[in-house]
């Protein structure tokens, strides 16, 4: 009961299942389903075991999507250089990444081209190169 | 005889079981000390308390100092225990879990090596500066020697983690400063001061004593921490994870703020 209530929570309020565990790369994603998304930042979550990155992204007739990217650990971000606030809600970025295998808006981040066009490694330990 | 001993044994226990928290923690022999000159907390330690379970168990005064905000954010929060999902503990439960810890030290580092999730806290004690732009579970510890003591100032928290089992929380300002003084050859005295300008009107303290494990041969062992098909932890103290919220029947909670 505690379960679907849980995923009727996280349907509704448009969170990924997926955000809610730590799975490994193959049981989520499907590395020949190569993703890349311009689009707004809503939230970054700088976390463990992996952090996420949360976008709005546009299709060509304007409807708006809710993107959810899974990053690498946050010691791992950190010593790359970042922190809770670079990526800030409101920037446009470009995300390339692994689409989810349910074809749902997750992916596993690979890398991030910034507004100023420096492109960051987000992608988590075990996401294929 | 053993009738007229009785009341004193009485007695006995209950100086010993009711002594307040904050009474000096006593070990008769020597502090051994490292080739350095401070003293070696090495050794393998234990709590012998259900800090876990209620942390205002070793609270001074037994209390916790609530903000009216953060008692209506706890009594409308999740009744459900993050380590039972497998969470980290954080910092100062990890003190308290109820398993043992090995801490070794060497000059400049003392690690602390937990049974409990195989955790892992490595305090440097060259009082380098807190990481900025970052949240942990056990948040980032740096460490200084204030004479025997060895102090470890604790941020960088993130907020989801709790001080017990009872649902006593705190935000991401959470604030540690832990104190470990070696009082004998058995004996840590643990002191920490919990501030948290989001959660709590004052600092409070808590204290306990960290006894040493004497068995020959001891060692930690493997615990491991694996959610279950019903999202429940399956670990020891907890085997087998019940359905529903177990925690439904603890103690009524407070209704005012202290």
């Amino acid at each position: 009961m505690k379960s679907k209530l849980c995923l009727l929570v996280a349907l509704c309020v448009g969170i990924p299942a997926s955000v809610l565990a730590h799975h490994s790369f193959a049981a989520e994603y499907d590395r020949d389903k190569r993703v890349k998304v311009t689009g707004t930042i809503t939230k970054f979550d700088l976390s463990n075991p992996h952090s996420w990155v949360y976008l709005d992204v546009k299709d060509a007739d304007g409807t708006v999507a809710s993107w959810a990217f899974e990053t690498a650990a946050a010691g791992g971000l950190y010593r790359r250089g970042i922190r809770k606030d670079t990526l800030k809600p409101g920037m446009v970025i470009t995300i390339t990444g692994f689409g989810a295998k349910d074809n749902s808006h997750t992916a596993d981040a690979q890398d991030v081209t910034m507004p100023d066009g420096t492109v960051m490694t987000l992608g988590t330990e075990n996401s294929p190169g | 005889m053993q009738i007229r001993l009785f009341p004193v044994a009485v007695l006995a226990w209950a100086a010993f079981t009711l002594t307040p928290a904050f009474s000096q923690i006593a070990d008769a022999g020597k502090v051994p000390r490292t080739p350095e000159g401070k003293p070696d907390m090495q050794g393998i330690w234990e709590t012998r308390n259900a800090a876990s379970f209620d942390v205002s168990e070793i609270a001074e005064n037994h209390e916790i100092p609530y903000l009216p905000a953060a008692l209506e954010r706890e009594q409308k929060g999740s009744r459900v225990d993050p380590i039972i999902h497998c969470m980290e503990p954080g910092v100062p439960r990890i003190s308290y879990m109820p398993f043992p810890i090995q801490i070794l030290q060497k000059d400049g580092v003392v690690i602390f090596m937990y049974e409990y999730l195989h955790d892992l806290r490595t305090v440097t004690t060259k009082n380098r500066p807190h990481l900025d732009g970052i949240d942990f579970a056990m948040g980032d510890s740096v460490g200084h020697w204030d004479g025997d003591t060895l102090v470890v100032d604790v941020t960088d928290f993130n907020d989801k983690t709790w001080l017990d089992s009872a649902r006593h929380t705190h935000s991401d300002e959470l604030h540690v400063v832990e104190r470990y003084t070696r009082v004998g050859p058995n004996t840590i005295s643990y002191e920490a001061t919990i501030e948290d300008p989001k959660t709590y009107s004052r600092p409070w303290k808590i204290s306990m004593p960290l006894h040493r494990n004497t068995e020959p041969d001891f060692e930690l062992r493997e615990q491991e921490c694996t959610e279950a098909d019903n999202g429940r932890a399956i670990h020891p103290p907890y085997r087998p994870a019940p359905e529903g919220d177990i925690f439904e029947f603890v103690r009524p909670y407070p209704e005012k703020a202290k």
